[in-house]
């Protein structure tokens, strides 16, 4: 049996890795841990997840492998102190709101040798896994341009507040189907430009997230990460990516195989109810083999450098009106 | 457009086609097909100097548009001419002054205004059922056209490419929703496939009330493809989703035996006859069109200015186009 444990359960994503972990053969969920703090809403989390609620110290010693899922700004201090005891980590995306803290992580965890992952699992959602084997064989020949999407409800508590996430929607939406693109063109972004701004909500952070990008490959790709689903709408927002190349086209909506359900009482109203493949699943087996085998995780520390780099691009363009190359903040 | 224009102007009761003018080789068939009884001219000053007309309306390939359409104002006509306007800036200024110095109507056609799912998105969004807007996207997406003259879609000095072609239709359209735009960025890929150029280009706008808008149009998809359409609009209280892949109201299955397939389009009235027939009753009742030359202007500046933007690689205020 490897044993896991939860870092904060800050970032709602806690409760379908503690399922995952419970479901997983092999694997053992033995507890949570917080913040002193917030010790009410760790114990909740202990006792719905069948859990015991320990003292980070107490967990870190029994854990083989952690999962933060705190805010972001306090990533480093969690991912420091599991790799201070020798454990390996799976920390929540975005790895930190800077690249000063990104690489401060990835150096820890370096020199601590433990592993790093960050939790992307749309790598592991089956519809970009068929667009990973179409362009691994050519199907669509030379890519030209990449038009995603990767919108939601505005999440609100800490997500709203930029002294712990750092930034908004562009923080929260910009990196999954970022990573996606990078993972499947093997590409990195070289420039981007990005119209953000405050205009559904009263928050202090942006909810308005539209990027334009080059990769280093010269494909275009344009990404709305924007918090711009309504409250009433019939799910949570989603990901779609469509691939253009010069010999066919795809179109990917990682959240398009669902039922439709109405009802009357209880959370009355039009829902979607996904039933696809579970890309968290796949998440959380890929980490668990990782700590087992000893080997990085689909996607390590190390590579998500890149992505807290293009977001801090993001902001950099949105200050100063002109497109930005990403080397000049990495 | 000529051909579906000819079926309209046969659905309106006070419009007919009485001369029709080309320098294609199929003036004569598509006259006996689609307009029965009117006059050929292979010259268009012919045509306007001898038809006994009230109106023309030109559905050549843009680079012609300015040429024809004056000539038909300085007759005193009325113009209807197809999107874009010109294919320069300087000639739609030019256009402009010569509607106002010659009191003509004129009307541009930006026929997306006409479409009902478009015209109803407008509707609701000006009762302030979506709040303040926030993001809006529109996505236009096809193969390249290959039927033009000569190849004139492919040629961009000609066409503009797909954002002045095709993208001009969700630019129009979004300005017509929200107002002016403060600056545009606009990234484009273009290739050759077998003689043939593909284009796909995503274009960032910003409008001067602060709304965010996206407009993908594309000429980069195999000719497979259905010619798909689509928008959202998302506010402070809601948002307005639309697209062509999910509406389904007739499907066939089956073999048309060379009739209608009874799948297309399940409009009672076409939006190209609604825009005809609109721009024919300003001409009978003097009243100003919905589209007029000014309009057609702002769209074919906001286009350029996306189409510079993506070649400077820098945003660009549709103010500063000068071309």
């Amino acid at each position: 049996m490897t044993d896991f444990g939860i870092l904060s359960v800050e970032h709602g994503h806690a409760d379908a890795y503690a399922s995952a972990l419970t479901d997983i053969d092999g694997a053992d969920l033995v507890g949570v841990a917080g913040a002193e703090e917030r010790d009410e809403a760790t114990a909740e989390a202990a006792e719905e997840y069948g859990v015991d609620h320990l003292a980070p110290d107490d967990l870190l010693s029994r854990a083989d492998g952690v999962l933060v899922c705190s805010a972001n700004a306090a990533h480093r201090e969690w991912v420091e102190m599991a790799a201070e005891a020798g454990v390996d980590v799976l920390c929540e995306k975005p790895l930190a709101p800077t690249v000063a803290d990104a690489e401060a992580i990835v150096d820890a965890c370096d020199d601590a040798g433990v592993q790093l992952g960050v939790a992307l699992p749309l790598r592991f959602s089956q519809p970009l896994v068929n667009a990973h084997d179409a362009l691994e064989v050519g199907q669509l020949g030379d890519l030209k341009f990449l038009s995603g999407t990767n919108r939601g409800q505005m999440p609100g508590g800490w997500f709203a507040d930029p002294d712990r996430s750092g930034g908004g929607a562009v923080m929260d939406h910009t990196v999954h189907v970022l990573d996606a693109v990078r993972w499947l063109t093997g590409a990195d972004v070289a420039e981007v430009y990005a119209e953000t701004g405050t205009r559904f909500h009263d928050i202090p952070v942006e909810d308005v997230n539209l990027l334009s990008m080059e990769l280093t490959d010269g494909t275009q790709f344009t990404l709305d990460g924007s918090w711009s689903k309504p409250d009433e709408y019939d799910t949570w927002g989603g990901a779609t990516l469509k691939l253009v190349g010069d010999d066919g086209v795809l179109e990917v909506d990682c959240f398009d195989q669902t039922i439709k359900q109405t009802r009357d009482s209880g959370d009355p109203g039009v829902h979607q109810v996904f039933w696809g493949p579970d890309a968290n699943r796949g998440l959380i087996e890929d980490f668990v083999a990782a700590v087992r085998e000893d080997r990085p995780p689909a996607k390590t520390g190390a590579h998500a450098v890149h992505d807290v780099a293009v977001i801090e691009a993001a902001y950099e363009s949105a200050e100063r009106g002109e497109p930005v190359d990403v080397n000049e903040v990495a | 457009m000529a051909t579906t224009h000819a079926g309209s102007y046969a659905e309106i009761e006070d419009a007919e086609v009485v001369a029709v003018a080309s320098t294609g080789d199929n003036l004569e068939s598509f006259a006996t097909e689609h307009a029965p009884g009117a006059a050929t001219y292979a010259d268009a000053e012919a045509m306007l100097a001898e038809a006994d007309l009230t109106m023309v309306d030109v559905c050549t390939p843009t680079p012609a548009h300015h040429d024809l359409a004056t000539a038909a104002a300085e007759r005193d006509l009325a113009v209807f001419c197809e999107k874009p306007m010109t294919r320069t800036l300087a000639e739609a200024d030019d256009l402009v002054e010569t509607i106002d110095e010659t009191g003509v109507p004129c009307m541009i056609g930006h026929v997306l205004r006409f479409f009902p799912a478009y015209a109803t998105a407008k509707e609701r969004i000006d009762v302030g059922e979506l709040g303040d807007l926030g993001t809006m996207r529109a996505e236009r997406l096809s193969a390249p056209p290959k039927y033009g003259v000569d190849d004139w879609f492919g040629d961009p000095e000609q066409s503009g490419g797909v954002v002045l072609d095709m993208g001009i239709h969700d630019l129009d359209y979004l300005r017509w929703v929200v107002g002016e735009v403060d600056r545009v960025f606009a990234r484009s890929a273009v290739w050759e496939s077998e003689g043939h150029r593909y284009e796909h280009a995503g274009v960032d706008l910003r409008f001067e009330d602060g709304t965010a808008g996206y407009v993908e149009a594309s000429w980069g998809y195999p000719d497979e493809m259905d010619f798909t359409t689509g928008f959202e609009f998302a506010g402070s209280d809601g948002s307005l989703e639309y697209d062509t892949r999910d509406e389904r109201p007739v499907d066939f299955t089956g073999d048309t035996d060379g009739e209608m397939d009874p799948a297309a389009g399940a409009f009672r009235v076409s939006p190209y006859t609604r825009e005809l027939r609109h721009f024919v009753e300003c001409v009978e009742t003097g009243t100003e069109p919905a589209v007029g030359p000014e309009a057609g202007r702002e769209a074919v500046r906001i286009a350029l200015a996306a189409i510079e933007s993506a070649k400077r690689g820098v945003p660009v205020d549709p103010a500063e186009v000068s071309a």
